[in-house]
C-alpha cells in the first residue's frame, strides 16, 4: 500500500497543475479502495477496527468529493450531527491534508500555498487543504461551515476558501469560556443554520431524525468512556493513524452509525486484550500525531519498546449528550472541549486520561504552526512532571516533511524512553 | 497604569474608573523568557508581551488569538498582579455577540472599579470617548497596515518616507464612534449597551469574522502607498495582504518584523526604494562634489557595497564600461570600497578625484565616505538589469546573504519586489555552508552539481534541518553530485516561490554570485521552465546601474 501511495503521491506531483480533475479521480479511486477494504474488515482486533474505520473515513471523503453540491465544508471540530441528520456529507478538509501528507504530493500544495502568500509559519493541515483546495482539487462544496475552535487557522482558511468558491460561509463563534451562558450563545448559532441549511439543499430537517443522530452521539460517546475507562490495565497494538482515526470518527463522523460501531468495536477489543505488559512503556500523547513518518511508526508501533495509550484530541469532549436538546447537546461538546478555555483546563484533562491509561510518560507534540500547543507546551511540561509523569516536549509536523528534522526527533523519542526505562528498571 | 494590548480594551471604561491604560508595544532585546515558559514559534508580539507583562502590576487581555491566549495562561500563573484580566471577545457584532460582551463589560467594570475602590464617573467615560478616535490627515499620507507595529519600527517608517505615516494597524486606527446624544442621560447599563456595540462596530481587525469593513482602511482619496507589515509567527495579516494585493491599485510593500530591535540597514533600503518607487523626481539626500577637476566630464561610477562582495563599474559618457573590481567587502564596508575605488583607479590609471559621480547602492551604500548620493540596490539592479537587456521582466538576484525578486515593466521601471534578508534558505549562504559540510570548495559544487543520476530531495527548507540532512545521506552512501542536485532543488523551489509570490514573469535574468553556479542556473531553468540570461559578469548589474545614475543625474 504504501508503495503504491508513493506512486500515485508522484503521478499526482506531476500532473495536478495540467489537470486538476484527474487529480481529483486519481484520489477518488484511492479512497474508493480504502473505503472498500475496511466494508470487509470484520476482525474483533483493534487493528481491524481501525481498517473499518478508516474505510468509512475515506468513503465520506469520496462521496463529499462525488457530491459536492451535498457537501457542506466542515473544520474538524464542527458538531456535525444536523448535517447527518439532513443526509448532508461533511467535507472536511483537514482530513484530506491528513491523507495527502502520507503521499509524496503534500510538498507540491503546500508549495503551491506558499507561493499564493499563505505564511510559512501558517499550520501545516491548513496550508495543505489550502494548497489542494486553490489547485481545483476538491471540488466546490455547497457552503462552509466552521467553529472558531480549535484555533485561529479555522477563521483563516475557511474565509479564503469561500471567497475562493463563491459559496455561502457561517461562523460558528465559540467563546472562550466554558460555562452554560457559552453554551447557549452556541446552540442558538447551531440553531440559526438549520434554515440556512434547509433552504440551499432544498429539503426540511426533521426534529426525530435529529434526536436520533444525537442518541446515536450519545452511545458512541459512553461506548467510547467505557473504552477509556478499560482502557489501564491493557495492551493494545494502537497506531499513529488508528489514533487519528478516533478523532475524526469522535468529531465529524459523530453521530453517524459507522462511529458507533467502531467504538463499540474498540470496546469489544479492549475488554479482549491483554494485561499490560510490564516491560512496554506506555506513552500518552498529546495533539496531533505525525502518521506519515516511517521513523515515529517504527519506534512507536513496531519497536515493540512502548505503547501509545491515548491522544487527548481524540477524545477532547465527552459530554452527557441529550437528544431532546439537540443543539444544546452539539454546542455543549464544542464549548466543553478540552481544546477551549485555559491551558490549565487542558492540561489537567490530559493529567487525568493519562493517568487513567497507565501512561509512563506524556508527549507533548508541537506541530508546526499550532500556536495554541506550542504556547501551553512548557506549562504541560511543568505541571505533569510535577505530578509524576515524565514529559517530552517534541518539535515536529503532523503533516509536512519540510519542517521537520527527522534525525533529531528520532534521537529525543529515543532519548525519552530510554530515560523511562531507566525510571522503571 | 494598566497595560493593555488590543484596540478592542475598552480604555474607556478603565479611565471612567479612574485608570491609566498604556498599550504595551515595546520590543524586548530577546525573548529569553518568554520563550522558557513557551516556545519559540509563538507569536513575536506574544513573547514580547509575556515579558513585559510580568513586569507590570495590572495587566487586561482580550481573547485575541491562539498566541495571547497562551501569554494569558503563562502571565495567570505570576502572583504578582494587582490586576489580571482576559476578557472574551466575540468574533462577530450581531445581537447575541453585542449582549455577551456587554456581560463581560460590566463584569469588568466591577472587578476593576472593586480593584481600585474606585468609582464610574460618567464625565470621565465620556470624554474618553470622544477624545478616542484621530481624523485621517487632509493631505496625500502613508499607511502601515496588518500587524501591529513597535514604536521604533514606526519611527523608522517615518524617517525613510517622504509622506506623512499613519498607524492604521490593529494596534494604531482606534476609531470609536461618538457616544450618542443622550448619553449624558442614559444609565450605566444602557451606556455599557451602546458601548459594547460600539466597540465591536469599529474598523475590524483580521480575527473577527465579518471583515468587510476594512475596505475603509484603503478607500481613502489621500492615501498614496501602504506599508504592509506583518509579525513573525502571526499568521492573519498575510492573508489579509494576499487580498489587499489583488484588490487595490495602491503600491503595497510587505515587511516582518519581529518585536526585537531591528538590524535597520536592509530595511531601511527597501523602505527607501519604495519610496524612490513612489516619488521617483524625489530629491537627494547628498550633494555632489568634486566637480570641479579637469576631467569630471568624462568617468562616471557606480559601487554596490554587498555584504559578501563590493562591486565597482566605471563608465563613460557613451556608457561604455571603461573598469570594473570586485573585491570582498570584509568586515567594514569602506574598506571594501577603498580597495574597489583603488583598484579601478589602478585600471584607469587616474585620480579618485577622477570621478564625475560616484553613486552608491548596497547594504553598505551610506557608509562609503567617497560617494557622491547613494540609491537602493533595487532601482539600480533594475536600471543595469533594463540597461544590459531590455526584454528582462524578472531580475533574480542571489547574493551571498540575501536574495530578491525585482519585476520590471517594458520602461524598465519597478513594478513589484521582494526580499529575503531573515533567512539563509535560499541564498549563497546556504551553498556555502551546505559545501562546508561535504567538504567540498564552491567551484566543485558548481560542477559536480551537473553530474548528477539520481534525483535526490532534500525536502527541509530551513538550513539547519537541511545541514543534518546532508549528513544523513552522506551517511547512506549517497553520491556529492546527487546531494548537490537535491540542494540545487532546493534553492530552486525556494526561488521559485518567490518569483511566483512577486508575480514576476519571463523573460528572466539572473545575477549575484549564484548566478555563476551551473547546477543552481539549472535547477532554477527547470522549475521556471525558461532560460536565464545571464552576463559574464552577474555580479556587476547594480554597480553598472549605479554608475548609469551617476551619469544620468549628474
Ligand atoms: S494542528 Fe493546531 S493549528 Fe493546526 S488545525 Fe489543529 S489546532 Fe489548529
Ligand atoms: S488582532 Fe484584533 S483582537 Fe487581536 S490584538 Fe489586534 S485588534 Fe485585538
Ligand atoms: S500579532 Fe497576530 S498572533 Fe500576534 S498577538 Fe497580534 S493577532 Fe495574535
Amino acid at each position: 500500500m504504501k508503495r503504491y501511495i508513493e506512486t500515485l503521491g508522484g503521478i499526482i506531483e506531476k500532473q495536478t497543475a495540467a489537470s486538476p480533475e484527474h487529480t481529483r479521480e486519481l484520489l477518488e479511486a484511492a479512497y474508493s479502495w480504502v473505503r472498500f477494504s475496511g466494508k470487509h474488515s470484520h476482525g474483533k482486533d483493534v487493528r481491524s477496527a481501525y481498517k473499518y474505520i478508516n474505510g468509512a473515513v475515506a468513503g465520506t471523503i469520496v462521496d463529499s468529493f462525488r457530491h459536492p453540491k451535498e457537501s457542506v465544508m466542515v473544520n474538524i471540530f464542527f458538531p456535525c450531527e444536523l448535517l447527518h441528520a439532513m443526509k448532508i456529507q461533511p467535507m472536511f478538509p483537514e482530513g484530506i491534508s491528513a491523507y495527502v501528507a502520507c503521499t509524496a504530493c503534500q510538498r507540491v500544495f503546500a508549495e503551491a500555498a506558499e507561493a499564493a502568500d499563505v505564511p510559512e509559519s501558517f499550520c501545516s493541515y491548513h496550508k495543505t487543504m489550502l494548497g489542494v483546495a486553490e489547485a481545483g482539487v476538491m471540488p466546490a462544496p455547497l457552503m462552509i461551515a466552521n467553529t472558531t475552535l480549535a484555533c485561529d487557522a479555522n477563521q483563516l482558511s475557511f474565509r479564503r476558501l469561500a471567497e475562493f468558491y463563491q459559496v455561502p460561509h457561517t461562523v460558528i463563534d465559540i467563546p472562550h469560556a466554558n460555562d452554560e451562558e457559552a453554551v447557549h450563545y452556541v446552540a442558538d448559532q447551531l440553531r440559526a443554520l438549520t434554515p440556512q441549511l434547509e433552504e440551499l439543499c432544498r429539503r426540511r430537517l426533521d426534529p426525530q431524525v435529529l434526536r436520533e443522530t444525537v442518541a446515536c452521539s450519545k452511545r458512541t460517546i459512553e461506548f467510547c468512556r467505557e473504552y477509556l475507562k478499560k482502557r489501564g490495565g491493557v495492551s493494545l497494538p494502537a497506531t499513529m493513524t488508528g489514533e487519528l482515526c478516533t478523532l475524526i470518527s469522535n468529531h465529524v463522523m459523530l453521530g453517524r452509525p459507522e462511529s458507533e460501531r467502531y467504538m463499540q468495536r474498540m470496546l469489544r477489543a479492549v475488554e479482549a486484550a491483554p494485561a499490560a505488559l510490564p516491560g512496554k512503556k506506555r506513552i500518552f500523547w498529546m495533539h496531533i500525531l505525525p502518521n506519515w513518518q516511517d521513523s515515529m511508526k517504527d519506534i512507536l508501533e513496531a519497536s515493540g519498546r512502548c505503547e501509545l495509550v491515548g491522544t487527548d484530541i481524540a477524545a477532547d469532549s465527552l459530554p452527557d449528550m441529550d437528544p431532546d436538546h439537540p443543539y444544546e447537546s452539539m454546542a455543549r461538546r464544542v464549548v466543553e472541549s478540552m481544546c477551549n478555555g485555559p491551558a490549565g483546563r487542558r492540561i489537567d484533562m490530559v493529567l487525568h486520561y493519562a493517568k487513567a491509561a497507565g501512561a509512563d510518560g506524556v508527549i507533548v507534540f508541537c506541530h508546526w504552526g499550532c500556536k495554541q500547543t506550542l504556547g501551553l507546551s512548557q506549562l504541560a511540561k511543568q505541571r505533569l512532571e510535577a505530578e509524576g509523569l515524565p514529559t517530552l516536549v517534541l518539535d515536529g509536523d503532523g503533516c509536512d516533511a519540510r519542517n521537520v528534522a527527522d534525525g533529531q526527533m528520532v534521537t529525543r523519542v529515543n532519548a525519552f524512553l530510554e530515560q523511562l526505562e531507566g525510571l522503571h528498571a | 497604569m494598566i497595560g493593555y494590548t488590543c484596540k478592542y480594551t475598552p480604555a474607556e471604561l478603565l479611565r471612567a474608573f479612574g485608570g491609566d491604560p498604556v498599550l504595551l508595544d515595546g520590543e524586548e532585546a530577546d525573548f529569553e523568557l518568554a520563550e522558557s515558559l513557551t516556545h519559540a514559534n509563538l507569536c513575536c508580539h506574544a513573547k514580547a508581551l509575556i515579558q513585559q507583562g510580568s513586569r507590570t502590576d495590572a495587566l487586561i487581555m482580550m481573547d485575541c488569538c491562539d498566541s495571547l491566549r497562551r501569554s494569558y495562561d503563562v502571565l495567570s500563573l505570576d502572583s504578582r498582579h494587582t490586576f489580571l484580566k482576559l476578557m472574551d471577545l466575540p468574533h462577530e457584532n450581531g445581537q447575541c455577540a453585542r449582549e455577551r460582551f456587554k456581560q463581560e463589560l460590566l463584569r469588568l467594570a466591577a472587578a476593576y472599579g472593586g480593584s481600585r475602590g474606585t468609582d464610574f464617573s460618567r464625565d470621565a467615560f465620556l470624554v474618553a470617548c470622544r477624545e478616542s478616535s484621530q481624523p485621517l490627515p487632509n493631505e496625500p499620507f502613508l499607511a502601515v497596515l496588518g500587524a501591529r507595529v513597535s514604536p521604533p519600527l514606526l519611527d523608522l517608517i517615518q524617517k525613510q518616507l517622504a509622506l506623512p505615516v499613519v498607524n492604521l494597524t490593529c494596534s494604531g486606527n482606534r476609531n470609536l464612534e461618538a457616544p450618542p446624544q443622550d448619553a449624558e442621560n442614559m444609565d450605566f447599563d444602557q451606556l455599557m449597551d451602546w458601548y459594547s456595540g460600539a466597540l465591536l462596530r469599529m474598523i475590524p481587525c483580521m480575527r473577527m469574522t465579518s471583515v468587510a469593513g476594512r475596505k475603509e482602511l484603503t478607500n481613502h482619496p489621500q492615501l498614496k502607498g501602504i506599508v504592509y507589515n506583518t509579525v513573525k509567527f502571526c499568521d492573519f495579516y498575510s492573508f489579509d495582504y494576499a487580498a489587499l494585493k489583488r484588490e487595490t491599485a495602491i503600491p503595497i510593500l510587505k515587511i516582518e518584523s519581529d518585536y526585537m530591535p531591528q538590524p535597520s540597514g536592509q530595511l531601511s533600503t527597501r523602505l527607501e526604494a519604495f519610496s524612490e518607487s513612489l516619488l521617483p523626481e524625489r530629491s537627494h539626500r547628498r550633494t555632489p562634489m568634486n566637480k570641479t577637476t579637469e576631467r569630471a566630464a568624462s568617468l562616471y561610477a557606480g559601487i554596490d557595497s554587498g555584504s559578501t562582495t563590493t562591486n565597482m563599474v566605471v563608465i563613460n559618457e557613451k556608457k561604455e564600461i571603461l573598469a570594473s573590481a570586485i573585491v570582498r567587502t570584509g568586515a567594514k564596508a569602506q574598506n571594501g570600497a577603498k580597495a574597489a575605488l583603488e583598484e579601478v583607479c589602478r585600471q584607469l590609471s587616474v585620480q579618485p578625484e577622477a570621478f564625475a559621480a560616484i553613486m552608491a547602492t548596497g547594504y553598505g551604500r551610506s557608509n562609503i565616505p567617497f560617494a557622491t548620493d547613494t540609491k537602493t540596490e533595487i532601482t539600480c539592479h533594475a536600471r543595469g538589469a533594463f540597461f544590459l537587456n531590455p526584454a528582462i521582466r524578472t531580475i533574480v538576484d542571489i547574493g551571498g546573504q540575501d536574495s530578491k525578486v525585482i519585476c520590471l515593466d517594458e520602461n524598465g521601471a519597478v513594478t513589484n519586489f521582494i526580499m529575503n534578508d531573515k533567512c539563509a534558505a535560499g541564498t549563497g549562504r546556504f551553498l556555502e555552508m551546505m559545501a562546508r559540510t561535504l567538504e567540498l570548495d564552491m567551484d566543485q559544487m558548481s560542477r559536480q552539481g551537473l553530474t548528477w543520476k539520481k534525483d535526490l530531495t532534500i525536502s527541509s527548507m530551513c538550513t539547519v534541518f537541511a545541514e543534518s540532512e546532508v549528513i544523513s545521506l552522506i551517511a547512506d552512501n549517497h553520491t556529492d553530485s546527487d546531494i548537490i542536485h537535491g540542494l540545487n532543488k532546493s534553492i530552486a523551489a525556494k526561488t521559485a516561490s518567490m518569483v511566483s509570490r512577486a508575480k514576476g514573469t519571463g523573460p528572466y535574468m539572473m545575477t549575484g554570485g549564484v548566478a555563476r553556479n551551473k547546477g543552481v542556473v539549472q535547477a532554477l531553468e527547470a522549475r521556471l521552465g525558461e532560460n536565464l540570461y545571464i552576463t559574464d559578469a552577474p555580479d556587476l548589474c547594480g554597480a553598472i546601474g549605479a554608475a548609469l545614475f551617476a551619469l544620468e543625474e549628474s
